[in-house]
């Protein structure tokens, strides 16, 4: 080898090496892929109508966003029944909408309970039916369906079973699942569900039925308990949280959730001098005690006694979130996902803290 | 043209103020007919229960007594009163088997009608304690069992979350999938069967129905299975629960018949109107509902079918309800069919309303009938039209009553006090009293019900009072002891409220044209039905037709009677609290105001120029009075001086501030002093007198010295843009007066400025014909300096201010 091009390896060699120190020192932001959740019981898209919602998804860049289409429950009453049924206010021209969307249907464990394998052919074209009613809107075609649900052990066969008779009737779609903390520690014990990818839910680590101060929906000590495994025999997506929710407790047990912060409606006035009905004390920070509350037999009525705890996450909890999540393998075909698109939780965060729980530093 | 800020400013503002609350729709003033429709005959005379969404309306059905309707209540109260028999069957049951433990009905009412299915289940094991009704179900299981049951069927049978999916993909094999379509409508209008959990529910009603013992809960285990099954689609179920458990029943058993309903909806055609006859002839709480499902159009074939006259005459019963208008040809053959038709007697009262609205209705509501209305929808027809159908509407009112008169020789004919008392009050609405009085002597008083009894007690008085001249004490107290009546039965009988303000405004009139103007007038106080239409507020209150109608003096007779001593009972009774507008609601409760009524009567006093009477009734208004929403906007100007290019527009060079009082005070003493005055000085204080007059016309600032709201427009004013004098009278409202003192001032001064400032108010602000201008601009010509002012106003505005600060 001639002293030249000794010298020119070297030099190469060098370079080589300051370029990876540089990269070791400077890393590149993975661009993923950017998602929202629409988690309400009104799917509306309209040029005029949602003005927050479109400067936040166009600012943001945001291709894809998971809509709910169906909640599923049990009741002794109607047995397995559809609630929540999505209403969709789709007012765009299909030409100038470029996101994709992503039917999600929420399922809950007392249907796993109570599925009979003779009645699984009828829910699953109807969960189907139901994920489906967006193409009708949209008219995109749909790549992906997710279904959301707490499975259990015992109702994992059922889950599981249920997955496949879903995938048996419409195969030309990609299936996803979410995928809480706990199934994803023990997934031993829980199973892997029989799907294309699984999305991680990175929050909900406290039973939020336990009365607490914690916040229930995201501690990062606690969370990061759950997460020492670095990976997943599925490929992984991620949601990290961006909302509230109101947790109500009765004779000192918890009654219901309510899916956002309740105490600005209910304490203000329905019209000019009017008194709210339902007066509250506040005990603690987000704790209030119902002093007085609205009558009759209904389920959902606060009554008097009640305490009412709200919960939030925001922009420290997010950035904590997306800190954990970081261990993960995330490349360009990773979802990263806010849970959800609400314009009280995700204004208070400010945009580049949205831009950075987007990107992966690698 | 003049600008109308300030006019439209204070007409928005007198809107809001007295904007009544449900009195119209988005576009302009409406009231539903329903509202102002006048009717003084009971419909519930005709004493079969379960008809009143058939009493006669113009709209789709009859809604209800309640002042304070809303679709909402109304439509819980109505259900609710349909369930009782069932909740009393239940509270029965529940005393046999338990007669030591108490269990109310409302608990009963609660479990059975108002707690939902899903909520039933979620709540129930913290109520087993709380509700006595459930407390009693768990101190017996198999009661427990059969609601937890009848909750599910429940769930089953009443609209609930389907899996329906009208805008969904179908799934037709895997892979294969059939696009859905948009869908423009979120609510689904019929129930959908469950396939699963319907069926479900179907076969362990049976199987608990197998199980069960108790009669009392079989049958209602068969009813659960016959509704369920009739919302499943599964009419093998239906049929055979229905035969085997409830057709045994006796006819007029509640469960039996409304499961009859569901067995009698998987038929078709003339056989389903056939069935729906029989249930409407013995379940009243279904009546309404079978009217509905009645296919009118297979009338004919329907009656083919009936076996009995007494069917037959029930199938006419049911194709008149679906009738609008005339239908006195059917209550012939049915009077034919069946003379003691049950449904009969309904079918005549419903005639009466129908008369009471086409022929009274204009004189007491204001509004006239609900029938001009209802056939030529958002135009009113012409009063020719209206003329011609009245005309009709009597030709008609006098077959009805020859019906009524022939049907009562009938020796077969039931309830002769009944029809004795409508034949009566048919010859009333047709002015034939000697008639009237001939049918109330045959009605027996002990034949009659108790609302019969309150009907011939308020007609004998309706009579009295139009046989009469005049308004006597007699009168008077038997209006009292009507209203008192109705009053302490209004909690039984619903329907007597609205009745009593009814018969108010039935009396209100006639006193009025009796003379009895104060009494008259303040009877509307007590009413919360419309009876005059109003321009701009849309209906009329009280205080609107004492300004429209009340002479000073009568309103003297009103004060005088509010703070009258020892008043008797009818006195005390109108001196009472009122209604400021025509809704029953509490807000618009309160006692006479007696400010209102002295302001009330000194606008009728400045128009008719009575000035020191008019100051005398304002000088006893209370100060705070002044201080009001509405008067308080007329105080910061000056109504002395004129600005000549728009009347309405502020002109306050002396930054004073007036109230009526003031205003008045002010007029008086100018006039005084005009009339000793002479020459110049008198010219100058005319000026300020003509400019106040013109300030109280219908384009001054201070028109509500004498009106007592402002429109768009005034015919009464006697003046018009263009000059020209409309046929209306010249003394009314002050712009007749104002061009008098104008003029005056021209036939006084030799001033130059006052004159050709006089001519200039007037061309400007007043006459603006071509010809009306040559006459004016002529009276000054031989004054040149006058004259050149007049031409140097018309070319400089700023002149005109520094002439009008001068002179004012």
């Amino acid at each position: 080898m001639n002293n030249k091009l000794q010298q020119f390896i070297a030099g190469f060699s060098f370079l080589i090496l300051l370029y990876c120190f540089y990269q070791m020192n400077h890393p590149q932001k993975v661009q993923v892929q950017k998602a929202v959740y629409n988690w309400k019981t009104n799917f509306s898209r309209s040029t005029y109508y949602n003005a927050y919602e479109d400067s936040f998804l166009t600012s943001h860049q945001i291709k894809k966003m998971y809509v709910k289409m169906l909640d599923i429950d049990y009741s002794e009453a109607a047995g397995i029944f559809p609630v929540s049924k999505t209403e969709i206010n789709y007012w765009v021209e299909p030409n100038t909408d470029s996101l994709n969307y992503v039917p999600v249907v929420y399922i809950t464990n007392k249907v796993l309970q109570h599925l009979k394998e003779e009645d699984m052919d009828y829910y699953a074209k109807r969960i189907l039916s139901f994920a489906l009613r967006i193409e009708t809107y949209t008219k995109r075609p749909t790549q992906e369906i997710q279904i959301d649900c707490d499975w259990t052990k015992t109702t994992k066969e059922t889950y599981f079973n249920l997955l496949l008779c879903i995938q048996k009737w419409a195969p030309q779609f990609q299936y996803s699942v979410t995928l809480r903390l706990y199934p994803f520690k023990y997934r031993e014990e829980l199973g892997i569900p029989p799907v294309d990818r699984v999305m991680l839910m990175v929050y909900n680590i406290d039973n939020a039925k336990k009365f607490k101060s914690a916040n229930s929906i995201f501690n990062v000590n606690e969370a990061a308990k759950y997460l020492a495994r670095k990976d997943y025999p599925l490929p992984m997506d991620f949601a990290l949280p961006t909302f509230s929710w109101t947790l109500v407790f009765r004779n000192q047990q918890f009654l219901k959730v309510i899916s956002e912060n309740i105490i600005p409606e209910i304490i203000a006035p329905r019209y000019v001098g009017d008194v709210a009905k339902i007066q509250l004390q506040k005990l603690e920070e987000n704790v209030y005690l119902v002093k007085e509350a609205t009558s009759g037999y209904q389920e959902n009525a606060l009554r008097a006694g009640d305490i009412i705890k709200v919960e939030s996450c925001g922009e420290k909890e997010l950035l904590e979130a997306r800190l954990l999540i970081s261990r993960f393998a995330i490349n360009t075909k990773t979802t990263i996902a806010l849970f959800d698109l609400d314009q009280t939780d995700l204004e208070k965060i400010p945009y580049e803290k949205i831009e950075a729980a987007y990107f992966s530093m690698h | 043209m003049k600008k109308l800020k300030q006019p439209i400013f204070l007409c928005i503002s007198l809107l809001l103020l007295f904007w009544p609350p449900k009195s119209t729709n988005s576009c302009g003033f409406y009231i539903s007919m329903e509202e102002y429709r006048f009717w003084t005959f009971d419909p519930n005379m005709g004493s079969e229960p379960g008809l009143q969404p058939l009493f006669y309306s113009m709209d789709y059905s009859h809604n209800g007594f309640y002042p304070d309707y809303n679709a909402y209540d109304a439509g819980e109260k109505v259900a609710l009163d349909n369930y009782d028999e069932n909740v009393n069957l239940w509270s029965k049951y529940c005393l046999k088997k338990a007669p030591n433990k108490k269990v109310s009905k409302d608990d009963i009412r609660l479990i059975l009608y108002n707690t939902a299915p899903i909520n039933y289940f979620a709540i129930k094991d913290g109520l087993l304690e709380e509700n006595s009704f459930l407390k009693f179900a768990k101190a017996n299981p198999a009661v427990l069992q059969y609601l937890d049951f009848a909750k599910k069927a429940e769930y089953q049978s009443n609209f609930h979350d389907s899996w329906s999916c009208p805008d969904g993909p179908e799934i037709i094999a895997p892979g294969k999938i059939k696009p859905g379509e948009r869908y423009y409508s979120y609510s689904d209008y019929e129930i959908s069967p469950d396939p699963i959990n319907g069926l479900n529910t179907i076969e362990e009603g049976k199987h608990l129905l197998a199980k069960c013992k108790d009669p009392f809960l079989k049958q209602r285990y068969a009813f659960q299975i016959v509704r369920t099954s009739f919302y499943n689609l599964d009419s093998i179920s239906l049929i055979e629960n229905y035969n085997q458990y409830l057709a045994p029943l006796p006819i007029q058993n509640w469960l039996r018949n409304n499961a009859l309903l569901y067995e009698v909806e998987f038929h078709s055609g003339p056989e389903r109107n056939l069935g729906l006859a029989h249930i409407f002839d013995v379940c009243p709480d279904k009546r309404f509902r079978c009217e509905e499902l009645f296919k009118n159009a297979l009338f004919e074939e329907t009656y083919q079918l009936a076996s009995n006259k007494h069917e037959q005459a029930l199938i006419q019963v049911m194709h008149t309800l679906q009738q609008p208008m005339e239908q006195l040809s059917s209550l012939q053959k049915i009077m034919a069919l069946e003379p003691n038709n049950k449904f009969l007697p309904f079918l005549l009262v419903r005639e009466i309303n129908k008369l009471e609205d086409w022929i009274l209705a204009q004189k007491y509501n204001g509004f006239g009938s609900t029938r001009n209305e209802g056939l030529e929808t958002y135009s009113e027809l012409s009063k020719i039209e209206v003329d011609k159908q009245k005309a009709r509407d009597t030709k008609y009112a006098q077959a009805v009553l020859t019906f009524v008169e022939s049907s009562l020789e009938m020796k077969e004919l039931p309830r002769k006090s009944f029809y004795n008392l409508a034949a009566g009050y048919i010859a009333f609405i047709l002015k034939d009293l000697k008639l009237v009085e001939k049918y109330y002597k045959k009605v027996k008083i002990e034949e009659l019900g108790e609302l019969g009894k309150t009907q011939f007690l308020i007609n004998n008085y309706m009579l009295s009072l139009s046989l009469s001249d005049k308004v006597t004490h007699t009168i008077e107290n038997d209006l009292y002891a009507c209203l008192e009546r109705l009053r302490k039965m209004e909690i039984t009988f619903p329907q007597y409220k609205q009745l009593s303000y009814q018969l108010v405004n039935f009396s209100a009139a006639e006193f009025i044209q009796r003379g009895s103007l104060a009494k008259g007038l303040m009877l509307y106080g007590k009413s919360a039905q419309p009876y005059a239409y109003h321009p701009l507020i849309g209906i009329g209150n009280v205080y609107t037709q004492i300004y429209s109608y009340a002479t000073p003096n009568a309103i003297d007779e009103m004060i005088a009677l509010i703070n009258k001593q020892n008043p008797s009972p009818f006195e005390k009774y109108l001196a009472g609290t009122v209604y400021t507008y025509t809704y029953d609601v509490n807000e618009y409760i309160s006692s006479w105001d007696v400010n209102k009524l002295l302001d009330l009567k000194s606008m009728k006093l400045v128009q008719a120029d009575k000035l020191i009477l008019a100051y005398d009734a304002v000088k006893k208004i209370d100060t705070a009075y002044w201080s009001n929403e509405v008067n308080s906007l007329f105080r910061k100007d000056d109504p002395f001086c004129l600005n000549p290019w728009d009347g309405h527009a502020p002109f306050n060079f002396r930054n004073v501030r007036y109230n009526k009082v003031s205003f008045l005070k002010e007029l008086i003493s100018l006039k005084t002093a005009a009339n000793a005055a002479k020459g110049e000085a008198k010219a100058r204080l005319l000026l300020k007198i003509a400019n106040a007059y013109y300030s109280m016309t219908f384009n001054g600032k201070f028109w509500i010295m004498q009106k007592n709201y402002h429109m768009g427009y005034s015919p009464e004013d006697g003046y018009t843009t263009d000059g020209t004098v409309p046929n209306t009278d010249l003394n009314y409202y002050s712009g007749a007066r104002a061009k008098y003192y104008y003029h005056q001032i021209l036939a006084i001064s030799k001033d130059p400025k006052l004159l050709g400032a006089t001519v200039y108010i007037l061309n400007t602000a007043y006459e603006l014909n071509e010809a009306q201008l040559k006459i004016n601009r002529a009276r000054i010509k031989s004054n040149s300096n006058a004259t050149d002012y007049y031409e140097q106003l018309s070319g400089n505005c700023d002149l005109f201010y520094e002439f009008i600060k001068t002179y004012n």
